[in-house]
């Protein structure tokens, strides 16, 4: 964390005892005054992961409608499929409207597939397809960034040259090449698919912001102590990027929704899973939804489900970024009355595409 | 995508050129960015459907880009050439009566076949349509492996208006009708296409690469229209006083406006952009939404969704789990899913089109078996894979060596209606304990490579020839057992060399119950195409599809109806529904050329 805070455990608790035994004065210490119990460490931990960003979160609305929402779709994707029967043709019948029976709240296909059912399905996939594009995006883009904006000189040039020449590959017909040379039906391969140039934008703003982090004091600090490269990148640099790295972690995974929605619809992706964009295909080309006014419902649910998702990680992104901001978090937990702007809590990270 | 219209001109098997209809064609990526309406301009003034004495038409490939060359596969017009050119003869399917038209008279004598050029036929620029043009066409037909290829010994022009083939045997009559003249334009004048025929007799590879290769961008017309011109949006022809029909024809201009895809044309129809549509697939739904004053005609197809087992595959090359795969389909099912407005289920999985089933195999079919044309028979399909060792571990159907049998269906993409067949049966299949799973490909990278190199184990494909061959048993039994006409390389025994085989036996149990029949289809068929008394063909058909009734080359599920809409209320009319002339393929090319269909606007 930032050395800014005031918070933390990593210093030990040096006890200045006045006197000595014999009434001298003594910098030394009890090694029982600085032992920290495991109680205390899980308690340090509870608060520094749990409590305070649950006491930001729930301050802003953002983040609490954001995170419902995503948490319904974990759910969705988790229990919901075990309880939920999947989608098969003929499970129940052909072109129920929807709202009209509890077999098929949300209509059936011209095959008799429940649409709700298929909603659900598709959704696992989907969230693995997110993890796995947006934990790849942004590990690739932070280690590229931060490595090249902290070294500088011949590594920066070199990285950033690589990144600039992934960047200049144009992603979509890129992304339609792979996927029909290799085919991909795993999500967690297609995931990482989707953002196979995705990182690169991401890391040239990453690095800058490296640039201007490593002439901060605190990373002069460490690095005066002798202090390694890996570790001053893993305490002090990354650490200060995090609200950055998650508000686009988000982005990420908005991206690969939109991206997997799309390449499904135009049919280029295997047609191995369930998925939004594969049910909005059928909807528009087999049951004629655009033409045929009765089955327009057969767009509108798979289209709810993709704005739904997308909805909440633009809010969770924007949620987040006060989370990490460790200044309105430290005020909010009510442990520093140094920070009185409210100005501050407006504040929010600029979301990068 | 529209269902491909099969082309049965020319079947360049033996370059390769496996059937790439274009009516077919996936969607390319290229036409991607603009799916949900392509063409809101376009030069139809008015809002309403056609303006002045202009038919406005549609077809699914970009006009600018459109040849004319049939031989030559690549950007190959499909509706467009229907006007320009004359149809041989007009064949009924409804009436299955050949009516003549370029050709006005034929003649067959067991190893011969004489047909006559009509009278007063002229090509667009004043030249006489011949003799000589009509052998030229069907000649290069011959060297490229048209279908008659295979009994046909030579094609001349014996005067200026007699063409004469000589077959190797003698053949019935039959055969030549449906071969030569049912499906047949007149589209190749000598005077553009002899010299292709005189490089192929010179240096055969080269020659039949020009041949097919050559892009007939400007025809010359045999047809009552002739193309003004072409854009990216439209085709335009006008109509040619000097034809013999033109007489009948009261509007000037034919359009054929460019959408890229089925659900482009379905907005122009519900918008009433335009006159007509060709071989278009719309679900009832679909074709609800249209104005009323469409006519849906419906032409059956003699054709449709089966599939195609590759018989060197370890576990689709065993004939049990081809009838169990049988067995399990619910073919009713899937054709209520598809649309049961416009797919028939077929009675009986034989090589008979199902409209034929009856007149063939009627005495027979306490023998057939139907496999469960309504159900999924999941107790004969368990019977008959147990009888062969295979057995059901853990809901999976495993084989005597405890490998799971998986079915994985290759499909083309975008092919709407067969997409929601293959689903249907992949659920089937995988209730019953198969490892049923699909997977589609672009359709150029199925006929180009994934066919031809029998890279599948199970595919989607047309079990029947198509209208109007596959009306009669010989051209299906043949499709099946023999040599299927879209380059399907199944490595079936008693195939043909091209798709995989080595016309070898065939043995299936007798169809009297007892003991076994062990024939050659190739043979078999040679005969049948010869044969020329009732009996005789009436007994090879039978046995033939009663090979193909246990064996099953291949699964048939749904047969087709084409469906055409045009406009019959309004600037038009048209012949009331049910009239026999409705019969005729491609309603709106041909009844023009008759006068049924008018302007009235």
């Amino acid at each position: 964390m930032k050395p800014t805070e005031t918070d933390g455990g990593e210093q030990p608790s040096i006890v200045a005892t006045a006197t000595d035994e014999d009434g001298s004065f003594s910098f030394e210490y009890d090694d029982d005054d600085i032992e920290i119990t495991h109680r205390e460490r899980a308690r340090e931990l509870f608060d520094e992961l749990i409590y305070k960003p649950a006491i930001v979160a729930v301050k802003d609305r953002r983040t609490v409608i954001g995170g419902l929402i995503f948490l319904g779709y974990l759910l969705m994707g988790s229990v919901g499929v075990l309880f939920y029967p999947a989608p098969t043709s003929n499970q129940v019948d052909r072109s129920i409207a929807p709202f009209s029976t509890m077999d098929a709240p949300l209509g059936s296909t011209a095959i008799g597939e429940d649409v709700l059912s298929m909603i659900i399905h598709a959704t696992p996939e989907m969230l693995q397809m997110i993890f796995a594009g947006g934990i790849f995006a942004t590990g690739i883009a932070t280690l590229i960034g931060t490595v090249a904006g902290y070294k500088g000189g011949r590594i920066d040039r070199a990285i950033t040259s690589f990144s600039d020449a992934a960047m200049s590959i144009p992603g979509l017909p890129l992304i339609m090449v792979l996927a029909v040379v290799f085919r991909p039906s795993n999500p967690w391969v297609i995931g990482v698919l989707l953002t196979i140039n995705y990182w690169a934008g991401l890391g040239r703003s990453i690095r800058s912001q490296v640039l201007t982090l490593r002439e901060a004091p605190y990373v002069e600090a460490s690095r005066t102590m002798g202090v390694s490269t890996w570790r001053i990148l893993r305490k002090d640099i990354i650490p200060n990027l995090m609200p950055f790295i998650l508000v686009n972690f988000a982005n990420a995974a908005r991206y690969v929704v939109f991206t997997s929605v799309g390449l499904y619809y135009l049919g280029i992706l295997p047609t191995s899973v369930e998925n939004w964009g594969l049910q909005l295909d059928v909807a528009y080309k087999n049951a004629g939804a655009l033409v045929a006014d009765g089955n327009l419902y057969l767009l509108v649910f798979p289209m709810v489900a993709i704005m739904g998702i997308a909805l909440s990680l633009i809010l969770l992104a924007q949620g987040l970024d006060r989370v990490f901001n460790p200044r309105v978090r430290t005020r909010l937990a009510g442990e520093s009355e140094s920070i009185t702007d409210d100005a501050d809590e407006q504040r929010s990270t600029e979301l990068i595409h | 995508m529209v269902e491909t219209d099969a082309s049965r001109h020319m079947q360049l098997n033996r370059r390769r050129f496996i059937e790439l209809s274009g009516a077919a064609g996936a969607i390319s990526l290229a036409g991607c960015a603009d799916l949900v309406n392509n063409d809101g301009s376009g030069t139809d003034g008015g809002g309403g459907g056609g303006s002045g004495s202009r038919h406005i038409s549609m077809t699914n490939k970009i006009p600018s880009e459109l040849q004319w060359n049939n031989s030559n596969p690549s950007t190959r017009a499909e509706i467009s050439r229907r006007a320009i050119f004359d149809r041989f003869v007009a064949y009924n399917i409804k009436t299955g009566e050949f009516e003549g038209y370029a050709i006005s008279d034929w003649s067959h004598d067991g190893s011969s076949f004489e047909l006559t050029v009509r009278e007063d036929l002229t090509w667009e620029n004043g030249d006489d349509v011949t003799a000589e043009d009509v052998a030229t066409q069907l000649n290069l037909g011959l060297k490229t492996g048209a279908s008659y290829a295979g009994y046909t010994e030579s094609i001349e022009a014996s005067s200026e208006k007699t063409v004469t083939f000589t077959f190797n045997s003698e053949l019935g009559e039959q055969i030549p009708k449906y071969d030569i003249l049912a499906a047949r334009y007149l589209h190749q004048k000598a005077s553009e296409f002899g010299k292709f025929l005189d490089q192929i007799e010179e240096d055969e590879e080269a020659g039949l690469q020009a041949l097919t290769e050559f892009a007939y961008s400007e025809p010359i017309a045999s047809g009552p229209w002739t193309i003004e011109s072409k854009d990216q949006q439209q085709l335009l022809l006008t109509k040619r006083d000097d034809h013999p029909d033109s007489g009948n024809i009261n509007f000037d201009e034919y359009v054929f406006k460019y959408y890229e895809d089925n659900n482009s044309v379905y907005q122009a129809l519900k918008n009433d952009e335009i006159d007509s549509a060709f071989n278009l697939y719309a679900s009832p739904d679909v074709v609800e939404s249209f104005p009323e004053n469409f006519m849906q005609v419906q032409t059956p197809g003699a054709w449709g969704y089966g599939l195609i087992p590759n018989h060197d595959h370890q576990h689709m090359g065993d004939r049990a789990v081809r009838q169990a795969i049988q067995y399990v389909i619910n073919r009713k099912q899937v054709v209520e899913n598809v649309s049961a407005a416009s797919k028939s289920v077929p009675p009986y999985p034989v090589g008979i089109p199902s409209s034929k089933q009856e007149q063939w195999i009627g005495d027979h079919t306490d023998a057939f078996d139907d496999y469960g044309a309504d159900s999924s028979a999941t107790d004969k399909a368990t019977t008959v894979l147990e009888d062969a060792g295979y057995a059901q571990q853990d809901e999976n159907w495993v084989d005597s060596d405890g490998n799971v049998v998986e079915i994985p269906i290759i499909e083309p993409s975008g092919w709407n209606d067969w997409n929601d067949a293959t689903k249907t049966i992949v659920d089937q299949l995988s209730s019953f304990g198969f490892a049923a799973s699909s997977e589609s490909r672009d359709y150029g990278t199925l006929t180009d490579t994934v066919w031809p190199n029998s890279e599948f184990a199970i595919t989607t494909g047309g079990w029947l020839d198509g209208v109007p061959q596959g009306i009669y048993p010989y051209f299906s039994l043949h499709h099946q057992l023999v040599k299927n006409s879209r380059g399907f390389s199944y490595n079936y025994a008693a195939a043909d060399t091209t798709r995989g085989g080595d016309r070898g036996e065939v043995t299936v149990p007798a169809m009297d119950g007892s003991g076994e029949l062990t024939i050659t289809p190739s043979d078999r068929l040679d005969e049948l195409a010869v044969a020329s008394d009732e009996s005789t063909v009436t007994e090879i058909t039978v046995e033939l599809a009663w090979v193909t009734n246990q064996d099953l080359p291949m699964v048939p599920v749904m047969e087709k109806m084409g469906q055409s809409f045009i406009d019959a209320q309004g600037e038009w009319s048209v012949p009331e529904e049910g009239t026999d002339s409705l019969g005729i393929r491609y309603p709106n090319t041909w009844l023009p050329r008759t006068g049924e269909l008018e302007y009235t606007g």
